[in-house]
């Protein structure tokens, strides 16, 4: 037992060294690389005051400027796919978006199904109160959700 | 003569057996704590994978085998009484059933999770965490919270497998066969949460999964070992790996005795002991030969503390 124990410490020790490389974590399904590529694929569920789909089809709103914002500061081309909620957080759970905005509830059966950013500074008004809102993102892809968390954290925008 | 009179005594143990004993009870105390506080930073630190989820699960699992022994030296030691005229030995043996469940139920919860997890090609999910102001990868926190979680059992595990020896008791081994299958658990998790964090969603499965054909392995065989106990089969060593020498030895030194003329023995595990009866190819028997039988067990093993003798009278 004591052999084996030495063994698989051994392997672990190997398995860290290896995971020190940059690019590590990674994602699942190259969603980083397909936004680069093909743009960042963002779905949007009308929840005023904090994502608002007009009728013509774009987005407004502070969740909605955020992301606006996080696409630019990348190079992304930002698409915005408007929907219902619950269709979007299945093409979300298969990592066929890049994210979900708005229409997120704490109890929702989606919680524990998708990865979740840090919690957003954003308020309805200026002196208005500081809800916890998050942006639903693709389970399992690592690299992504990291890289979203630490531009919300950098600039000010994560509680 | 009394109804009293009739009953045996409770079984003593050896001093050396009744330390260990009372060492194997705070070891196992010190497991429940232990593995608590474990199973706590296990729920704390885990994200969405499935690995990580399973070896919670698995900590509160081997929580089962320690607390049934507690309960099962403590019913024991209650001994002889109006209702358990035959005193509690067989409480290990329960015990023993009851670990043996439990280290099956650990495999089979391994294999059920990685499964579903390979058949719904669910994408573990591993967020990010917030560390004095840094944000960085959870499954970083995760493989902490898993490599500190396989120390107790490494340790707890090595110290239940020589008191095990010590005692001659098989519940005690099994629960150090499920400490090896918490720290086993925890290393496939530590190889799983890796693997997703370089883009493999199914490392963690594979690696559960990889682990639990041990596991099973080991629970299939405790529990078959549980049932034959149970039924007062041919005792087995420690392990498992053959027959007790026991038995035959016991025969051998009452076979040179000059006034036999043959013996058979028939044993079963009871708890920490041996039961079971002589039998004598003798025509008569008086009081001082079966005292002189008894005196030999007695002197050869621990274990062997009260054996029947009775005469084989069949003709043949």
């Amino acid at each position: 037992m004591t052999r084996l124990a030495i063994a698989a410490a051994a392997a672990l020790a190997l398995l860290l060294g290896l995971t020190a490389c940059h690019d590590y974590p990674r994602d699942a399904d190259d969603m980083t690389a397909q936004a680069a590529g093909r743009g960042m694929r963002v779905g949007a569920s009308h929840d005023p005051p904090w994502l608002v789909v007009l009728p013509d089809g774009r987005v407004g709103g502070p969740e909605a400027e955020l992301l606006q914002r996080y696409a630019d500061a990348h190079g992304y081309r930002l698409i915005w796919l408007p929907g219902s909620h619950d269709a979007l957080m299945a093409e979300l759970e298969r990592a066929h978006l890049h994210a979900v905005a708005g229409g997120h509830h704490a109890d929702s059966p989606w919680q524990a199904k998708v990865g979740w950013s840090r919690p957003l500074v954003l308020r309805a008004s200026p002196d208005g109160p500081l809800p916890e809102r998050r942006i639903a993102l693709p389970p399992g892809q690592s690299a992504w959700h990291l890289a979203f968390d630490r531009y919300l954290a950098g600039r000010g925008d994560a509680q | 003569m009394s109804a009293d009179r009739q009953r045996p005594p409770p079984r003593e143990l050896p001093p050396a057996q009744r330390e260990a004993l009372a060492r194997a009870e705070r070891l196992c105390a010190w497991t429940l704590l232990w593995m608590s506080l474990v199973a706590a930073m296990m729920y704390f630190s885990m994200g969405g994978s499935q690995a990580m989820k399973t070896a919670l699960i698995e900590d509160l699992l081997s929580l089962l085998p320690s607390a049934a022994f507690l309960v099962a030296s403590w019913f024991r030691r209650k001994g002889v009484d109006e209702e358990y005229l035959s005193g509690r030995e067989r409480a290990f043996d329960i015990n023993f059933l009851i670990s043996a469940v439990a280290l099956t139920g650990v495999g089979l919860a391994l294999v059920y999770d990685s499964l579903r997890t390979l058949a719904t090609a669910t994408r573990p999910e591993v967020g990010t965490v917030m560390v004095a102001g840094h944000v960085i990868w959870q499954g970083w926190v995760m493989i902490a919270a898993l490599a500190l979680s396989a120390v107790p059992p490494v340790i707890l595990g090595r110290r239940k497998m020589a008191l095990a020896r010590t005692l001659s008791l098989k519940p005690l081994h099994t629960d150090a066969d499920v400490s090896k299958a918490d720290w086993m658990t925890a290393a496939a998790g530590i190889v799983g949460v890796a693997g997703i964090g370089f883009g493999l969603w199914w490392a963690d499965a594979v690696a559960a999964l990889a682990i639990s054909a041990s596991i099973l392995h080991d629970g299939a065989a405790n529990l078959r070992a549980a049932v034959r106990d149970l039924h007062d089969a041919r005792p087995q060593k420690l392990d498992r790996s053959e027959p007790d020498p026991l038995p035959d030895r016991l025969c051998a030194e009452i076979s040179a005795l000059p006034w036999m003329d043959g013996c058979a023995v028939r044993l079963h595990e009871e708890g920490l002991h041996l039961s079971g009866i002589v039998l004598l190819r003798n025509r008569t028997l008086t009081a001082a030969q079966v005292e002189e039988v008894r005196a030999i067990a007695r002197a050869l093993d621990w274990r062997l503390d009260r054996v029947d003798v009775s005469l084989d009278l069949r003709d043949d």
